[in-house]
């Protein structure tokens, strides 16, 4: 096996593995709020024990990028691709753990009914998901600019949601206020979301930085 | 392990060194130029069908460390003490048959040293000291070493041209195919690179994880890099002493020992 054609299978499978984590993170995301909204205690566990998998594959991850930097010297685009999934890989993990703390939340009330039908919510979650989605699909196919578009939109109307469910969380709390704690954990939960949609913006930038050399914020 | 990707789980797991076999096992080497001591109580196991590196900075004794293993050593006049113990026998004493030993410990230098004679008597050599006189087994010995030596295709229209028509390169690659015409069953290359331009050197760099399948490969090298990227073992040697040996990705990430992070930082040597 030629030494050079090793290391970019290897390079290869380090995309596929980090690709494999994010849906994982994803999917995450997906469990925690149907377990808030359905008060499932078993879906708020299924988060807890996946996001073990999550800090999993963040450490193994990182130790795969290290070896090939000790052992292969990347230079470039290598170099810039290894960089940038040591730091995506942190971003997948926030967004775990975030994930998780929905999930504690639902095991916190389960035996509380909600103190209002979820509608933002699950649409902020299924913006997260799908922003997160973009950038692994940007990774897959290397088309990261159709992505950064996506994703700056997709983040507005998140943040949008995010204000909207302040100011009716914020008003629910003044009417009535037995309802400040439930309301407070919810409005944590959007926040959760908010943060879970800038982290899968961090990494756009990434991505971009990793395709195209170009160091960009995207807000 | 949690994650669920095979690929990243095989990646890191590292081999359990003890259950290896042991091809060569230096047992408290001790070598002396005259009154000088070179090599200092030398402990050393070098696996079969893996790669050793040897490093460290010129004059540490890496190259005389790797003349002992098939008695070059002999050749420059050195006092040996201890054991090297290959295939069960200790190699260091006065009954031991040194030509047979070099057939079966082979040798590649840092400048390629082909015969001034043609490509196929260069590869054929060998074989023929050792007595193979059927001209067919000859040519298919040859075939086969040229072969291994992943220099076959570019030599197979021209065998009868001189060794020294061919680039440094190829010259490197045919003192390999020589050293396997005899099957070795370990090899050892002395800055095998140092003397060639990178596309060559990466040649001869996968030809080594090629021969690793078949035989047990100890390099000395001065180039860090390219110990990081082929070998499997890592041994930094210091004025005469084995500082740190180990897996090779935990030499080069998380050494124990302040010399050999110093060396492989560059902050001396």
């Amino acid at each position: 096996m030629q030494v050079r054609k090793r290391y970019y299978q290897e390079l290869a499978n380090l995309t596929k593995s980090v690709i494999k984590m994010g849906e994982l993170a994803a999917s995450l995301i997906d469990i925690a709020v149907l377990s808030l909204a359905n008060k499932d205690a078993s879906l708020a566990d299924k988060v807890l024990t996946e996001a073990a998998r999550i800090d999993d594959y963040e450490l193994r991850i990182e130790e795969t990028c290290i070896q090939l930097i000790v052992r292969q010297q990347p230079v470039a685009d290598d170099l810039r691709a290894i960089i940038s999934y040591l730091r995506i890989i942190g971003d997948f993990d926030r967004i775990s753990d975030l994930a998780s703390n929905i999930a504690r939340i639902t095991k916190q009330t389960l035996d509380k009914p909600l103190i209002k039908p979820l509608i933002d919510i699950p649409r902020m979650s299924k913006l997260a998901q799908e922003m997160i989605r973009c950038t692994l699909d940007a990774l897959e196919q290397s088309k990261v600019l159709e992505c950064v578009e996506k994703l700056s939109e997709k983040d507005n109307e998140v943040d949008a949601l995010w204000y909207q469910v302040y100011r009716e969380l914020v008003s629910m709390m003044i009417e009535n206020p037995r309802v400040i704690s439930d309301a407070t954990d919810l409005m944590l939960v959007a926040r959760y979301l908010e943060r879970m949609a800038d982290h899968a913006c961090n990494i756009g930038s990434r991505l971009i930085y990793m395709f195209t050399g170009e160091r960009r914020k995207l807000q | 392990m949690l994650v669920d990707d095979d690929w990243l789980k095989e990646f890191l797991i590292q081999e359990d060194f003890k259950a290896l076999p042991s091809v060569i096992s230096v047992r408290n080497l001790n070598l002396w130029f005259g009154s000088t001591h070179v090599l200092k109580s030398i402990n050393l196991e070098i696996k079969r069908n893996r790669i050793t590196a040897i490093i460290g900075p010129s004059g540490c004794g890496k190259t005389t460390l790797i003349r002992t293993f098939n008695r070059m050593c002999d050749l420059d006049n050195a006092r040996v003490e201890g054991e090297i113990l290959f295939d069960g026998y200790n190699i260091i004493g006065d009954d031991v048959d040194v030509v047979e030993l070099r057939r079966r410990i082979g040798m590649v230098f840092q400048k390629p040293n082909p015969f001034p004679k043609s490509i196929f008597e260069n590869v054929a050599y060998g074989p023929l000291i050792h007595g193979v006189r059927s001209k067919s087994k000859l040519y298919r010995i040859v075939q086969e070493s040229l072969e291994r030596a992943a220099l076959w295709d570019e030599v197979k229209d021209r065998l009868k041209d001189n060794a020294l028509s061919l680039s440094g390169g190829q010259q490197q690659r045919l003192c390999i195919a020589r050293a396997l015409a005899v099957n070795p069953e370990v090899l050892l290359m002395d800055e095998p690179c140092s003397a060639l331009d990178p596309v060559s050197t990466a040649k001869i760099e996968d030809l080594m994880l090629d021969l690793k399948e078949s035989l047990t490969i100890v390099i000395v090298t001065h180039n860090m890099q390219q110990a990081a990227r082929v070998s499997d073992y890592t041994a930094f040697l210091y004025m005469g002493e084995l500082v740190e040996f180990g897996p090779t990705s935990i030499i080069f990430e998380r050494p124990r020992e302040e010399k050999t992070k110093a060396y492989i930082t560059g902050r001396f040597g």
